[in-house]
């Protein structure tokens, strides 16, 4: 059937067909539609699948390692960031022989944050032995994750894969694609059936044990099983055609026989260069194309053959390998083409969206030389941009010049105005109500959240204080280093963790954690709003019961983890919550987290317009009914004690939820039974406990 | 390229330069207009806006009663109606700003 849709549609659709039975993601920007289809799809009652809202793309991998082990087909699908904190599974799932299914929508690895294409977050798993395939668009991530399971099922190669498409340009936009017939691909891909892995009680077993000498034997498995891949990989894109009509290859080379100059490309940008090759045939020039579409097992003998009449060869690459001097593709194709007489030029575009002006640029210059070079396409300096972030400060330092810089003053916001949060953004004013008791002294250690994406993009910043990113999981850890850092060198300043509820609830509770049982002076703020909603509203640790997101379509199962409780039993911490319709009682606590000599847990409750679903005018009512309703209880809890320091007339909680369209849902009878909970939690803390 | 380059590491070395650029009053489909015989000065909207787009003026017990007791934004004010929700004494109205 034809459908008009999106690349990460197509990878809900691959997974589909592919019946999957157990998938596992977190929300990560470009990916996370993939999987909030996945949840649509499943309460549709299309695939009889099991998912995981899981913590963190560890528990991702983690879950489906485990599903996998256990004999179901289990997939999820990443980039970036989520990729790299997956590393270690990785190599787990390819050293266990599992065949998972990732699918990669290729964005840059930070710091800084890129939100483009480049190819390093697979690319750089190339030794983690997971096939890796180079979609160039939506129609190809269908077919390719379909035939990925296919390929690393097979009892000659047993490895995962790579599914990999490129962020926003091909996540995002739509192409009309044949979506296969669900029987035939059922005749295609029979169930996953393993011999060499059971998690069964009637079948006892032993895995992941340590080896000594025979280490380098299980490595040479999988070095051969990726060369064994390559001819499974042209079986079943045979079988693939005859079935579906579709044809693919390890490459595909197109106008090469003749051709004496001959580009090499992955991904989208075959797209372009095809187009562009018929063209510059037309002008008599002989040029052709070779997509490499499958990077992992690299199609040494392929590339030689399809580049062996070419003078010369321009690889195009969306990944570096900083020390080598080649992009990541370029240095393979040169060493498959080691005897070649051809010279071997590369250009490295990284994330860049290219069009036709930027191939007949690129090709200009290319067809116009006649060494062997190697240049970044685009990637000069701008000077606006320079000036803007500071550089004339830089050198100044440099040059040993002392620097002004103009500070936030008595009553003066730490966040100047333009910041880009959604109108009505409760958590950008508490965040400035937070930073107002701390002024100038403050160093401010952000998690990934909406927070860091809405606050400042290079060269811009809205920042007037101290101010460092530092992805999900690890700002509790780079916070305590820089806490520890700050007293060795005299440094009077106030550490302050601004976190979401996804980075402290879930992803980076590790390190929280940690940082509060080593006692570091450091405030953390959890502005909760209750969901991912930098990434459009998906479940939390924080989500309230029953509460509808993208990832929980029939509201929240299970209850909402008691942060508070877990952060006491830490041992000596100041915690308190607040509500920013109570801004006295939420000043009046930060000021003592700031006068404290131990660490602080302050954890705001902060309506969202768009994820709770109300008008951005209500915010601070809906702040305020959390409290009258006690669905959010203001206290502080020190030396072992709870104490309840804002205690309004009580209304029943009826009012708060009606107020919030994420709630729209519920029965007079899970209203009663929200309420009863409440009331029971209430009556806990009265009791001085949280359970 | 010019003379300048970026400095390693993609630090910015200035502060709130985002207001150069981003005039988020450019977002908004309601504005808010103060009655300002009505407008007491009790710094109830400031607090409460996410934006920091309010400000309160020093008034003097002698102006007279239609003096402006507060200043919006409007350059940044993104429109939410937060203030006019909040204010006790119902001094500020939502309108629709003309397209």
């Amino acid at each position: 059937m034809q459908m008009f849709l999106s690349g990460n549609q197509c990878i809900s659709q691959g997974a589909r067909l592919s019946r999957v039975e157990v998938v596992a993601a977190y929300p990560i920007t470009p990916a996370t539609p993939a999987s909030e289809e996945l949840h649509e799809i499943v309460a549709r009652g299309e695939l009889d699948a099991d998912i995981i809202n899981v913590e963190s793309e560890i528990g991702a991998m983690g879950v489906c390692t485990g599903a996998t082990a256990a004999g179901c087909r289990s997939f999820s699908c990443t980039c970036s960031q989520g990729l790299a904190l997956m590393r270690e599974m990785l190599w787990a799932a390819s050293g266990m022989a599992l065949p998972v299914v990732l699918a990669i929508d290729s964005r840059e690895i930070g710091l800084p944050q890129g939100l483009l294409s480049d190819h390093s977050d697979a690319l750089s798993e190339r030794d983690a032995s997971f096939l890796q395939f180079m979609c160039e668009d939506g129609q190809e991530i269908i077919d390719s994750i379909i035939m990925a399971y296919k390929i690393g099922e097979n009892e000659k190669v047993l490895l995962p894969s790579f599914v990999v498409s490129e962020g926003h340009r091909m996540s995002h936009s739509f192409e009309l694609v044949e979506v296969p017939d669900r029987e035939e691909v059922d005749k295609f891909l029979p169930k996953y059936d393993p011999k060499h892995v059971f998690v069964d009680p009637a079948y006892p077993m032993t895995q992941g044990t340590g080896v000594m000498p025979q280490y380098p034997t299980f490595k040479m498995q999988q070095y051969r099983a990726m060369q064994e891949a390559k001819q499974v990989i042209r079986d079943v894109c045979r079988e693939f055609k005859e079935r579906f009509g579709r044809s693919y290859d390890l490459v595909q080379a197109y106008r090469t026989e003749d051709a004496e100059v001959i580009v090499v490309a992955m991904g989208s940008v075959a797209s372009v260069l095809r187009e562009k090759v018929d063209e510059y045939r037309e002008n008599g020039i002989k040029v052709g194309l070779l997509k490499i579409r499958v990077f992992r097992p690299f199609p040494e003998n392929e590339v030689r053959e399809a580049l062996s009449s070419a003078k010369k060869v321009l690889v195009i690459d969306r990944a570096c390998s900083p020390g080598s001097k080649y992009g990541v593709s370029c240095i393979e194709v040169r060493s498959a083409l080691q005897k070649a007489q051809a010279t071997i030029s590369n250009i490295i575009i990284s994330g860049k969206d290219i069009g036709t002006q930027d191939i007949d640029e690129i090709f200009d210059n290319w067809f116009n030389r006649e060494d062997d070079f190697v240049e970044w396409y685009k990637a000069g300096y701008d000077e606006r941009v320079s000036k803007l972030c500071g550089w004339d400060n830089y050198q100044k330092l440099l040059s040993g010049q002392p620097v002004e810089r103009e500070m936030v003053k008595e009553g003066e916001s730490c966040l100047s105005k333009g910041v880009m949060s959604c109108a009505g953004c409760i958590s950008l004013g508490v965040i400035r109500q937070v930073l107002n008791v701390f002024g100038d002294r403050a160093v401010v250690v952000n998690n990934s959240g909406c927070l860091s994406a809405v606050g400042a993009l290079y060269p811009l910043t809205a920042w007037r204080v101290s101010h460092f990113f530092f992805s999900y999981s690890h700002a509790g850890a780079a916070a305590s280093g820089m806490e520890v850092a700050l007293k060795r060198k005299g440094i009077d300043a106030d550490l302050v963790l601004v976190a979401g509820d996804g980075a402290l609830f879930d992803i980076g509770l590790q390190t929280f954690s940690a940082a509060l049982e080593r006692g570091h002076r450091i405030v953390y703020v959890c502005y909760d709003n209750q969901a991912y909603m930098n990434t459009g509203v998906q479940r939390s640790g924080s989500t309230p019961y029953l509460a509808r997101t993208k990832t929980t379509p029939d509201g929240r199962t299970g209850h909402t983890k008691n942060l508070e409780q877990i952060v006491a039993a830490h041992g000596d911490v100041y915690i308190a919550t607040a509500s920013p319709a109570y801004p006295d009682d939420m000043r009046k606590k930060l000021r003592k987290a700031k006068s404290l000599n131990k660490p602080s847990f302050i954890h705001i409750i902060c309506p969202c317009p768009p994820g709770w679903e109300y008008d951005p005018a209500v915010g601070i009512e809906i702040a305020r009914l959390a409290v009258e309703t006690r669905s959010f209880v203001l206290y502080e809890y020190e030396d072992g004690n709870i104490t309840i320091n804002k205690l309004p007339k009580k209304k029943p909680v009826e009012e708060y939820l009606m107020k919030q369209g994420r709630f729209s849902h519920l029965s007079e009878a899970q209203i009663a039974e929200i309420q009863e909970e409440l009331d029971e939690n209430f009556n806990r803390l009265t009791a001085g406990r949280w359970s | 390229m010019g003379s300048q380059e970026y400095i390693r590491g993609a630090g910015i070395h200035s502060a709130g330069t985002i207001a150069l650029v981003n005039k988020t009053g450019t977002w908004k489909l309601l504005e808010p207009v103060v009655d300002n015989i009505k407008c007491i000065g009790c710094k109830i909207c400031s607090e409460y806006c996410p934006d920091d787009c309010i400000e309160r003026l020093a008034v003097d017990k002698s102006a007279p009663p239609d003096a402006p007791r507060i200043v919006i934004d409007m350059e940044y004010c993104k429109g939410c109606g937060i203030c006019a929700h909040e204010c006790p004494k119902d001094a500020i109205i939502m309108v629709k700003v003309e397209a």
